[in-house]
């Protein structure tokens, strides 16, 4: 169902400003989610320092920066893989900072890690029936494994194969197959274009950004490859050492010239 | 040592796949619980034992007949693993971190000592237990002597094993159990409870060790040592067809150990057979490539 | 009297036992459950040769001691490269293979083992009652405490701790892990087998149910309850578990057999109840009789102003340890960070060992190195230089490879083709240690302190030529050994001083916060005072102000001489810190330059960011 309306067009932005949490509320659209003063790491080891956004409900949104910034921590703190060390996330109103990954998926999020994300060992069906592992009906269950299979037609060709054996792309078709079996409303993407080739990059990301306009997706996307991140985005942050430094219009960080100076 | 005849070669072979297709569950069941969870889970010789125990007991004191004894025995084994997972694997691996692996193999050694001399203290006056209910039976087939039990342990034993094979692979949780055991982290991201699966898989793997236990009380009747040789067979298999394989796989290199055990008296004497065994253990962690994934991952999911 | 002069020799005996595997397990952190075995091919030794050749206890003893030393080491060879559960899994072979043998050897008695092991005599005296072996056992039991104290508590020892708490960072560290690994396994399998021939001697026979499977559980039991690294803790947990017998025979009441089973019992509740409550045991890490005894008086007089460091271990003196932060990682980060930064501006470089090069000159050449994975180029025809004086910095986007990089230029990984030269030598296909012992050593992205050490055993084990660290020279060289150490203290002292790290040095490094193990970390890797350092995301999971200090430490290294190789991700640090950088794609070097000459270039932006 295609809903216009979820998508602001780019007038109804206001200025994009460098100070973290910049975009402010009030617009027509609810925030799906908002993390405010997010602190986060692996136990001693202290990753993210103070982390402010909001994702709005149909909005498509970046997180660019370096390897090591802290990105990946966010997400997997949003999910609930990781304890938040300070600060609030909240889910479409509600505080989640300390659920559980499982809570979160029934919530309709949906993770996708950067690495092994997956399950190499097990048939691409398996894979797909994991996915929609808390969906009760079976009816249901068997309908969205039909519109996956129509997303991915690749997915059905290849029900039997073992995931693992499968190339990169494929796999990361899987991977977000697996996701949508959850029917989510919120994705969480980790680098979908970790160790893919160029060409494949481009359709990854085309795919990702039919799936949210045709199931109206708000989409979390973390990324290193900032070209192709903001082809299909529509707001942007810069994360560097574990902070927000910058926030803008997809639009205006397509402008900048160059981006060494971000990351 | 036996000679080498056509005679003695059949009967040993015989022998062998009686053996085997014990070490093929106890390696399949243990296997299981140990690619799964990660716990080194040498406590297992305790439920094996008290499934055998307490088999006897019920069979003697409310005269049950021999299957029901059986399936009581074993289910009472799976109510103890899965204690011992909730109440003391759970709370080790917590707060142990990385030394996780170590410190639940030493709780693990503890559990096992002090449920084998428990169990001896408690059925002190017994000299062993007796499984009752069963006669045995022998046929001869030609230069063979088959057993009704050994008969029934062999198809018992497979019959579990294929089960647990086909449970794996068809059915909703098979696969939740072989999402865990193969990617922990993304079992987490699509909601599964790994602590869940753990007892589950404690409860099928220590129901399995019980059958064998009492069925092998059945022939040689229960002590409280009973565990420990069976769990060591256990070892060798599993770590040989390497954790994580299919049960089937498990199961058919149980049965070539135990082939290999009972050919080697034609070549030896008996009591050095057992030898054979642990020496092809120790040659194959001795030479083995470099290990892949080691336990110490499966005890911290959701790391960086 | 005799009664409980045996209940003394059997704690003589478990004590050795415990010691022994307390060095093994404790200390090197290697798990073996074949400890009884080992103690099996010294009594049986001692048994077959008295009875069939009638030699005497001690010659006996020694021929023990030198087999059983030979089957630790035969069972040690493969468990170099173990892990935890297949070490568990190969000593289980080993002692089921050896007890095995013995029960069923004809020559060895079978399973009633050889009897009437009596009457030996040492030196003409024979000892045919408890009180006649409790000096000989006595002395013996001393002569084993005072060795494996030497052994453990000593730089040897603190190179066994750094081997149990990271292997990997111990060999980055210039020490060869399989030689000590193996002479550890030597070593003990000695120690438990002279343990063994007095068990034989004082039972009369040697028989498979001593040495069973039973016994080697018991005898972890003992070093667990004691606590791991703890040479007191041994002893009392060897006298705790043998005075469980006579507790439960007599003070219970309990039949013979009952208690027996009691007994067994209470091992396994031990073992259970301490992992659950507390895994380190009763007491701390290394806890020596003397320090042991200077403890408890010290509790009774005034604590004394200073301490005197005991050989292996720095105890600094009160006032320093207890004006460290008391709860680490609970830093006021501002006021420390600032206080930090003022110390890394004003800090001395320790005096190192100046290199005899001009600034410029090339330290390290790299050229074709190649590696692939199955069918992954991780490498391909890698040319660099490292010049002295200079930071070299290594970027690229995610999967280019330059953290293999760091790999195979230490020797964790072996190059398919290529050279790789450190001032002048071929250092290409050497091991880790071997290339750091050349004066090349590297940092790790996930820091790899040395948890359970202090701050300051963490830095002293990074210092090189310590004659103490081998058994030759902790032997044979008491007194350079101690002057080594005390210039090794104070060294490692001022390199954590110039980190800033000072006034945590007698802290465990794991129970520091992240940040602060990263300066342990790089005070560490500079203590080595290799001419090479490659320091691998230093920048990467700490805060700004952390940030700050790591990054003008290591300026500070550069304005003195130092060569330095950096990987890092944080494009901002690069441009500050690199004189030069290589920038990788793929495996490959495809650019080299300055940093602003690189990021100029459009192509290098694409391969970076992608394309739009």
């Amino acid at each position: 169902m295609r809903s216009d309306w979820r998508r602001p067009t780019l007038a109804q932005h206001e200025q994009a400003t460098t100070v973290p949490g910049g975009v402010g509320a009030g617009t027509a659209t609810q925030d799906i989610l908002v993390l405010s003063g997010v602190q986060a790491g692996y136990g001693k080891k202290h990753v993210v320092f103070d982390v402010d956004l909001h994702l709005r409900a149909g909005e498509i949104v970046t997180m660019i920066g370096h390897n090591g910034a802290g990105k990946t921590t966010t997400l997997k703190t949003v999910f609930g893989m990781l304890p938040a060390i300070g600060g609030n996330v909240t889910y479409q109103g509600e505080d989640i900072t300390h659920s559980s990954c499982r809570r979160n998926v029934l919530r309709g999020m949906s993770y996708i890690p950067a690495e092994r994300f997956v399950f190499g060992e097990l048939s691409v069906l398996d894979n797909l029936r994991l996915g929609a592992l808390h969906e009760g009906s079976r009816e249901v269950r068997d309908t969205r494994r039909e519109k996956v299979h129509g997303m991915f037609p690749l997915l059905r060709e290849r029900a039997a194969q073992r995931a693992g054996t499968m190339s990169g792309g494929q796999q990361r078709m899987l991977s977000l197959g697996l996701a949508m079996m959850a029917a989510p409303k919120l994705l969480l993407l980790d680098e979908p274009s970790l160790g893919l080739a160029p060409a494949l990059v481009a359709e990854i990301f085309d795919g990702v950004r039919r799936l949210a306009d045709e199931e109206g997706l708000s989409v979390l996307l973390l990324e290193q490859n900032v070209g192709q991140a903001l082809r299909i985005a529509d707001r942007a942050y810069v994360m560097r050492a574990g902070r927000i430094i910058l926030e803008e219009t997809a639009e205006q960080m397509r402008g900048r010239k160059d981006y060494w100076d971000l990351f | 040592m036996s000679s080498v005849t056509l005679d003695n070669f059949l009967q040993l072979t015989v022998a062998g796949v009686v053996a085997g297709s014990a070490y093929a569950l106890m390696g399949v069941a243990f296997g299981l619980i140990l690619s799964v969870t990660g716990r080194f889970h040498f406590a297992f010789t305790f439920t094996y034992t008290i499934s055998a125990y307490l088999a006897s007991q019920v069979g003697e004191s409310y005269g049950l007949p021999f299957w029901l004894s059986l399936i009581v025995g074993a289910v009472a084994g799976a109510v103890f693993g899965v204690a011992i997972e909730r109440f003391v694997y759970r709370p080790l691996a917590a707060k142990s971190g990385v030394y996780a692996l170590l410190v639940i193999f030493v709780a693990s050694l503890g559990l096992a000592i002090m449920g084998r001399n428990l169990i001896a203290l408690a059925w002190i006056d017994s000299a062993s237990k007796q499984i009752t209910g069963f006669t045995n039976a022998g046929y001869n087939i030609g230069p063979v002597t088959l057993t009704k039990l050994g008969i029934i342990h062999v198809v018992v034993a497979w019959v579990l094993v294929l089960l647990l094979g086909a449970v794996l692979t068809y059915t909703g949780l098979g696969r939740v159990v072989r999402a865990v055991r193969v990617n922990p982290d993304m079992a987490l991201v699509v909601g599964v409870d790994p602590k869940t699966v753990y007892l589950a898989v404690f409860a099928i793997g220590s129901f399995m060790g019980g059958v064998e236990a009492v069925l092998s009380a059945t022939q040689t009747a229960a002590q409280p040592d009973m565990g420990f040789t069976p769990l060591f067979y256990a070892f060798v298999v599993a770590f040989l067809a390497g954790l994580g394989s299919h049960p089937v796989r498990v199961g058919l290199v149980g049965l070539s150990i135990g082939l290999v055990e009972n050919w080697s008296a034609l070549f030896m004497s008996s009591r050095w057979t057992s030898l054979v065994v642990f020496g092809i253990l120790f040659v194959y962690v001795a030479l083995r490539p470099v290990q892949m994934v080691s336990l110490r991952r499966r005890l911290r999911p959701a790391q960086a | 009297m005799e009664l409980q002069i045996s209940y003394v020799n059997s704690i003589l005996i478990f004590s050795i036992f415990a010691l022994s595997l307390n060095l093994l397990l404790g200390y090197a952190g290697q798990v073996s459950v074949a400890h009884a075995a080992f103690g099996a091919v010294g009594g049986y030794s001692v048994a077959f040769l008295f009875l069939q050749h009638g030699v005497d206890l001690l010659p006996g003893l020694v021929v023990g001691v030198v087999l059983s030393a030979l089957v630790g080491v035969v069972v040690g060879l493969p468990a170099l490269r173990l892990s935890t559960e297949f070490l568990i899994l190969l000593t289980l072979a080993a002692q089921t293979i050896i007890l095995t043998l013995v029960t069923t050897s004809s020559n060895l008695g079978g399973t009633y083992g050889l009897q009437g092991v009596s009457g030996l005599s040492v030196f003409g005296r024979k000892l045919l009652k408890p009180s006649d072996l409790l000096p000989v056992f006595l002395v013996l039991a001393v002569v084993v405490y005072l060795l494996v104290r030497r052994l453990g508590e000593s730089p040897y020892g603190r190179v066994l701790r750094g081997i149990r708490e990271d292997e990997v960072a111990c060999r980055s560290l210039g020490k060869n892990v399989f030689t000590y690994k193996l002479t550890v396994f030597g070593v003990t399998a000695a120690m438990a087998g002279l343990a063994g021939g007095l068990f034989v001697v004082q039972n009369g026979l040697a028989s498979p149910s001593l040495f069973s499977f039973d016994q080697s559980t018991a005898i972890v039991a003992m070093v667990i309850l004691g606590g791991t690294g703890n040479l007191v803790g041994s002893i009392l947990g060897a006298t705790v578990l043998v005075l469980l017998t006579p507790f439960f025979d007599s003070a219970l009441n309990f039949t013979p057999e009952r208690a027996a089973l009691w007994r067994l019992i209470a091992y396994g509740v031990v073992l259970v109840i301490v992992m659950l409550v507390r895994p380190q045991g009763l007491l701390p890490e290394g806890t020596t009789l003397l320090r042991l005894g200077r403890r408890l008086l010290a509790r009774r007089a005034t604590p004394a102003p200073g301490s005197v460091p005991a050989m292996g271990g720095v105890r600094l003196p009160q006032q320093q340890v207890r004006s460290a932060l008391v709860e680490p990682g609970g830093l006021d980060l501002d006021r420390d960070a600032h206080a930090l930064t003022e110390l890394a501006h004003h800090g001395d470089l320790p005096d190192t060992v100046v290199s005899t090069g001009h600034r410029g000159d090339v330290v390290l050449s790299v050229s074709g190195l190649s590696k692939r994975f199955g069918g992954v180029v991780a490498a391909e025809d890698l040319n660099m230089e490292l010049r002295q004086g200079t930071i070299t910095a290594l970027v690229g986007p995610n999967g280019a490879g330059k953290t293999t990089v760091f790999n195979l230029l230490t020797g964790a990984i072996r190059p398919d083709a290529g050279r790789v030269t450190l001032n002048g030598q071929d250092i290409s296909g050497l091991r880790p240690d071997q290339v750091a012992d050349k004066g090349m050593v590297r940092s790790f992205q996930d820091v790899r302190v040395f948890p359970r050490l202090s701050a300051l055993d963490n830095v002293i084990l990074a210092i090189q030529g310590q004659p103490g660290e081998h058994v030759g020279g902790l032997f044979l060289r008491p007194g350079a050994t101690s002057r080594a150490e005390r210039d090794a203290h104070d060294k490692a002292l001022e390199w954590l001083s110039f980190v800033g790290m000072d006034s945590m040095a007698g802290l465990p490094a794991g129970a520091l916060a992240f940040g602060q193990q990263k300066l342990v970390a790089l005070a560490r890797v500079l203590a080595t005072e290799a001419d090479v350092v490659l320091l691998d995301e230093p920048a990467s999971g700490i805060d700004q102000q952390w940030v700050e200090v790591m990054l003008g430490l290591i300026e500070q290294l550069r304005e003195k001489g130092r060569t330095i190789c950096i990987v890092e991700h944080n494009l901002h640090d690069v441009g500050r810190l690199a004189d030069h950088t290589y920038f990788m794609e793929l495996g490959r070097i495809t650019a080299q330059g300055s940093f602003e000459e690189l990021t100029g270039e459009k192509r290098l932006a694409e391969a970076y960011f992608g394309t739009a």
